[in-house]
C-alpha cells in the first residue's frame, strides 16, 4: 500500500464523476432524438488490493475507489419485437386505408351525382321519350344521359387503373428504401460485432440498427432476432434479408399483368412479404381493385347487352331499325354510345313497329330494364350500390382497424419510452448528485494533499 | 411508472393532433351539412340514402308523367265534349227534317247544314296537338281522317288503333289517348251492329235530302247511339283523370315521405353538431393551456 493510494483513491472519485457527468450530458443532448435509448455510466467498486488469494499482512480487502464498469443502454428486447409487430400491422393499413379511400372517392364521389344517380337520369331520359315518341329532342337528351354515364363509366375505370400505376411508384420507392436500410443494418451489424468482440458497448450503433430496422419492419414487415454474436437476422417470409454482415437486395421487377411485385434479385425468385406497408397496397392493389374492376365490368356489359337487346328491335324516327344503342361486346373500359347513334338521333328507336311515329312502346320497355335483374339477380342500380357499399365497408373496416392498432402502437410505445426516454428531471437531480460527488472528491484531494504536505514538508522540519 | 421527457410531449402532441381531427371533421360536418362525408363513415346508411335518391328520383319522372298524362287527357276530354256537341246539332237537324211538311227547299237547306256539321266532325277527328294528331292512333303525323269523295264508306280512316301508353307507377300506366277508330267507330275495333259516325251522318243528309221520313228517325236512332258512345268514352277519360289526380297526391306523399328519411338519414344534427363543436373546442385549449404549464415545470429551470 503507497503513501499516495489515497490521492488515487480521490482521482478514481474525480475521474468516475466525470465520466458519468459525460454520460449524463450524452442523454441531454439527445432528449429528444429519435429512437435514443438512455445510457447511464454504471459505477462499481474498484478492485480491492490485495486480490483474493494473495497472501499479505495487512487486514481486509482495501477497496481501491470507484471506476465505470460500463456504460450501460437502456434496452427491452421484448418491448423492441412487439413495438416492430405492432408498427408492421399499423403501416400495413395506414396504406390500405389511404389507398382505399382514394378509391372510394373515384367509385362514388358524392351521394348527389355518381354512377347511380346518372343511371336513373338515363331511365328517366327514355320514360320522357316513350310519352314523346315523335319528338327529337326527348332522343337528343336520351343520347345525352347515355354519353354521359358512359363517360363516367370510362373515366372510373381508367381512374382506378391510374391508382394502381400510383401504387407500382410508390412500390418503386419503398423498394429502393429496403435495400438502403439493409445494407445500413448489415454494415451496422458488423460495426457492432467488432466493437462487442473488444469489450466495448457500442450503443449508439445499436441505436441506429433498432432505428433501421424498426424502419424495415414497417416497409416489409420482417422478423428480426438477434444472434449470440451481437448480430441481428432479418427474414422477409422465409428467406433472410440481412443475416450479420450480409445483405441481399430486392428489385421491383413487373409481372404478366403489367404490375410491379418484390424479387430477390439473386434469383428471381418472388418475395413473400407477409405484413407492412407493401403488403398494404399490393392487396388493394391486387385483390381490392380487381374486385371492384370486375363488378364495373359486369354492370356495363349487362347494360349494354340488355339495351342493345331491346334496342335492336324497335324503329326509330328514320325508320332504321337493328341498330345497336350502345357499341357492342364493350366493357366497363370502353363502354361507348355506338358510332349510329353518335352521328344521328333520329335512329333512337322508340317505337315497337315500323311506320309509326307516335308509338313510344319500345322506349318504355327501355325504361322499364330499370327494374329488371340484370346483374347476378340485382337490378343495374342495386349492382351499383352494392359495389359502393363493398367500398365503403372496406374502407370502414380499414379505418377502424388502422386506429385499433395506432392505440396498441400508442401503448407500446409508451411503454418504450418509459424505459428508454431520457427523464431531464432525473438527470438534473442525479446532476447534482455528481457535482457535488465531484466536489467532494476534489475536497478529498486537497485534504490528503495537507496531510502529506503536513507529513512531508513539515513533520520534524529543521 | 417512469415517466420521461419525450413521454410527456410525444403524448401531448399525439392527443392535440386527435383532438384537431375531430375539430376538422365536426367543422366539415357543419360546413356540408351533411353526417356523413364519405360512405365509409356509414356504410349501411350510405346504401340506403343512395337508394332513396334513386327512388326520388323515378318518383319525381312518374310525376312529369302524370302531369303530361293529365294535359293529353284533357285535350282529348275537350274534343270529345265538341264531338258531342257537334252529333248533337245533327240531331236537331234531323228532327226538325223529321217534321214530314218541310218543302224540298228547305229540305235541302238542311242537308247542308248537316253536311256542315259532317265537315266539323271530320275537323274534330283530325285535330292536332303540339303539332301531332289526336285522334290517329300511332300514326300521329298522318292525316287520320281523308273524304272518300262519295264513295262508301265516306270518310277513310289512315291512323291506327295504337294505344300510347304512359308510365305513371311501377306495373302502372295509363292510355293517354283514343284511337279515331274507337272514337269514330270504324275499322277493325268497330262495333259491328252500327255504322261508322260519318257513314250514319251522310245517310242521314241523304234522307234529309230525300224526304224519307222513315229513314230519318232509323238514321237518329244510330246517331243517338253514337251520342251515347261518345258519352261514355267520354266518362272513361274522365276516370282516368281522376285517378291520375289520385296518382298525383300519392305520388306527392311519397315524395315528402322519402325526402324526409333521406334528410334524417343523411343530414348532420346541426344542434347536436355545433355543441360538440363547442366542447371540442373548449378540450383543445384545454390541451394548449396543459401544454404551456408542462414547459414550466423543468427542474432545470429551478437548479440555475
Amino acid at each position: 500500500m503507497s503513501t499516495f493510494f489515497g490521492i488515487n483513491v480521490a482521482l478514481s472519485g474525480l475521474l468516475a464523476q466525470q465520466r458519468a457527468m459525460d454520460v449524463l450530458g450524452h442523454n441531454v443532448a439527445n432528449v429528444n432524438t429519435p429512437g435514443y435509448h438512455r445510457q447511464e455510466a454504471v459505477l462499481m467498486p474498484g478492485q480491492p488490493y490485495p486480490p483474493a488469494g494473495a497472501t499479505g499482512l495487512l487486514a481486509g480487502q482495501w477497496g481501491s475507489g470507484v471506476e465505470v464498469q460500463m456504460i450501460r443502454r437502456a434496452q427491452d428486447a421484448y418491448l423492441d419485437l412487439q413495438a416492430r409487430t405492432v408498427g408492421q400491422e399499423a403501416s400495413m393499413w395506414e396504406r390500405a386505408y389511404a389507398s382505399l379511400q382514394e378509391v372510394q372517392g373515384i367509385i362514388a364521389p358524392t351521394a348527389d351525382s355518381n354512377l347511380g344517380t346518372l343511371l336513373d337520369s338515363f331511365w328517366n331520359a327514355w320514360q320522357d321519350l316513350s310519352a314523346n315518341p315523335e319528338d327529337l329532342g326527348a332522343r337528343v337528351n336520351v343520347r345525352q344521359q347515355a354519353i354521359n354515364l358512359t363517360d363516367t363509366m370510362r373515366d372510373t375505370v381508367a381512374q382506378l387503373r391510374d391508382s394502381q400505376a400510383g401504387i407500382d411508384l410508390e412500390l418503386r420507392g419503398k423498394t429502393d428504401d429496403i435495400n438502403r436500410l439493409a445494407e445500413r443494418v448489415a454494415s451496422l451489424n458488423q460495426q457492432i460485432a467488432a466493437a462487442q468482440a473488444e469489450g466495448k458497448q457500442p450503443n449508439d450503433l445499436l441505436d441506429q440498427r433498432d432505428q433501421a430496422l424498426s424502419q424495415l419492419s414497417q416497409l416489409a414487415g420482417i422478423t428480426a432476432y438477434a444472434t449470440d454474436r451481437g448480430d441481428v437476422i432479418a427474414n422477409i417470409g422465409a428467406r433472410p434479408l440481412i443475416q450479420g454482415s450480409e445483405w441481399y437486395a430486392v428489385e421491383a421487377a413487373t409481372r404478366a399483368d403489367g404490375y410491379i411485385e418484390l424479387r430477390w434479385a439473386e434469383d428471381g425468385a418472388q418475395v413473400a412479404v407477409q405484413g407492412g406497408e407493401v403488403l398494404g397496397l399490393t392487396q388493394v392493389r391486387d385483390t381490392n381493385i380487381p374486385s371492384y374492376l370486375a363488378q364495373l365490368d359486369a354492370l356495363a356489359t349487362n347494360l349494354v347487352a340488355a339495351v342493345n337487346a331491346v334496342h335492336q328491335t324497335g324503329y326509330g324516327m328514320d325508320g332504321s331499325t337493328g341498330v345497336n344503342f350502345f357499341t357492342p361486346g364493350a366493357s366497363a373500359a370502353d363502354i361507348a354510345v355506338s358510332d349510329e347513334v353518335l352521328a344521328d338521333a333520329h335512329v333512337i328507336a322508340a317505337a315497337s313497329t315500323s311506320g309509326v311515329p307516335g308509338d313510344g312502346s319500345l322506349a318504355l320497355v327501355m325504361a322499364q330494364l330499370r327494374d329488371q335483374s340484370l346483374v347476378g339477380g340485382q337490378t343495374l342500380n342495386e349492382a351499383y350500390r352494392a359495389l359502393m357499399t363493398d367500398v365503403a365497408a372496406a374502407t370502414r373496416k380499414a379505418s377502424d382497424t388502422l386506429a385499433a392498432k395506432q392505440l396498441s402502437l400508442q401503448q407500446v410505445t409508451q411503454s418504450q419510452q418509459s424505459l428508454y426516454g431520457v427523464s431531464l428531471d432525473e438527470e438534473m437531480s442525479n446532476m447534482i448528485i455528481y457535482q457535488h460527488a465531484y466536489a467532494a472528491a476534489a475536497r478529498l484531494m486537497t485534504t490528503l494533499n495537507d496531510m502529506l504536505d503536513t507529513l512531508i514538508n513539515r513533520t520534524a522540519a529543521v | 411508472m417512469r415517466v420521461s421527457t419525450p413521454m410527456m410531449t410525444g403524448n401531448l402532441a399525439a392527443r392535440i393532433a386527435a383532438n384537431a381531427e375531430r375539430l376538422y371533421r365536426l367543422q366539415q360536418q357543419i360546413s356540408s351539412g351533411k353526417r356523413m362525408l364519405a360512405p365509409s363513415d356509414d356504410p349501411t346508411a350510405a346504401s340506403r340514402a343512395a337508394q332513396m335518391r334513386s327512388s326520388l328520383a323515378q318518383v319525381a319522372q312518374y310525376a312529369d308523367n302524370v302531369e303530361l298524362a293529365t294535359q293529353k287527357l284533357n285535350t282529348v276530354d275537350g274534343l270529345l265534349g265538341d264531338l258531342s256537341t257537334a252529333i248533337r246539332s245533327a240531331r236537331d237537324i234531323a228532327l226538325q227534317a223529321a217534321n214530314g211538311t218541310l218543302s224540298a227547299d228547305s229540305r235541302q237547306a238542311l242537308a247542308l247544314q248537316l253536311d256542315d256539321v259532317i265537315r266539323r266532325v271530320m275537323e274534330i277527328g283530325n285535330s292536332e296537338s303540339g303539332g301531332h294528331y289526336v285522334f290517329a292512333g300511332y300514326r300521329t303525323q298522318t292525316t287520320p281522317f281523308a273524304s272518300n269523295a262519295g264513295a262508301t264508306p265516306p270518310v277513310i280512316y289512315n291512323g291506327d288503333d295504337g294505344q300510347q301508353n304512359i308510365e305513371v307507377g311501377r306495373n302502372a300506366s295509363v292510355a293517354v289517348n283514343l284511337p279515331g277508330s274507337i272514337v269514330f267507330n270504324m275499322g277493325s275495333a268497330a262495333d259491328p251492329g252500327l255504322d261508322d259516325v260519318f257513314t250514319s251522318l251522310t245517310k242521314l243528309r241523304d234522307s234529309i235530302a230525300a224526304g224519307d221520313s222513315a229513314a230519318i228517325s232509323q238514321q237518329i236512332t244510330d246517331v243517338d247511339a253514337h251520342l251515347e258512345r261518345a258519352l261514355v268514352l267520354r266518362g272513361d277519360v274522365g276516370g282516368k283523370l281522376q285517378r291520375l289526380e289520385m296518382c298525383a297526391n300519392q305520388l306527392q306523399n311519397v315524395d315528402l315521405a322519402v325526402s324526409e328519411a333521406l334528410s334524417k338519414t343523411e343530414d348532420v344534427d346541426l344542434a347536436q353538431a355545433a355543441v360538440d363543436l363547442q366542447m371540442q373546442q373548449n378540450i383543445y385549449q384545454a390541451t394548449a393551456a396543459v401544454a404551456a404549464q408542462l414547459n414550466q415545470m423543468q427542474l432545470v429551470d429551478y437548479l440555475l
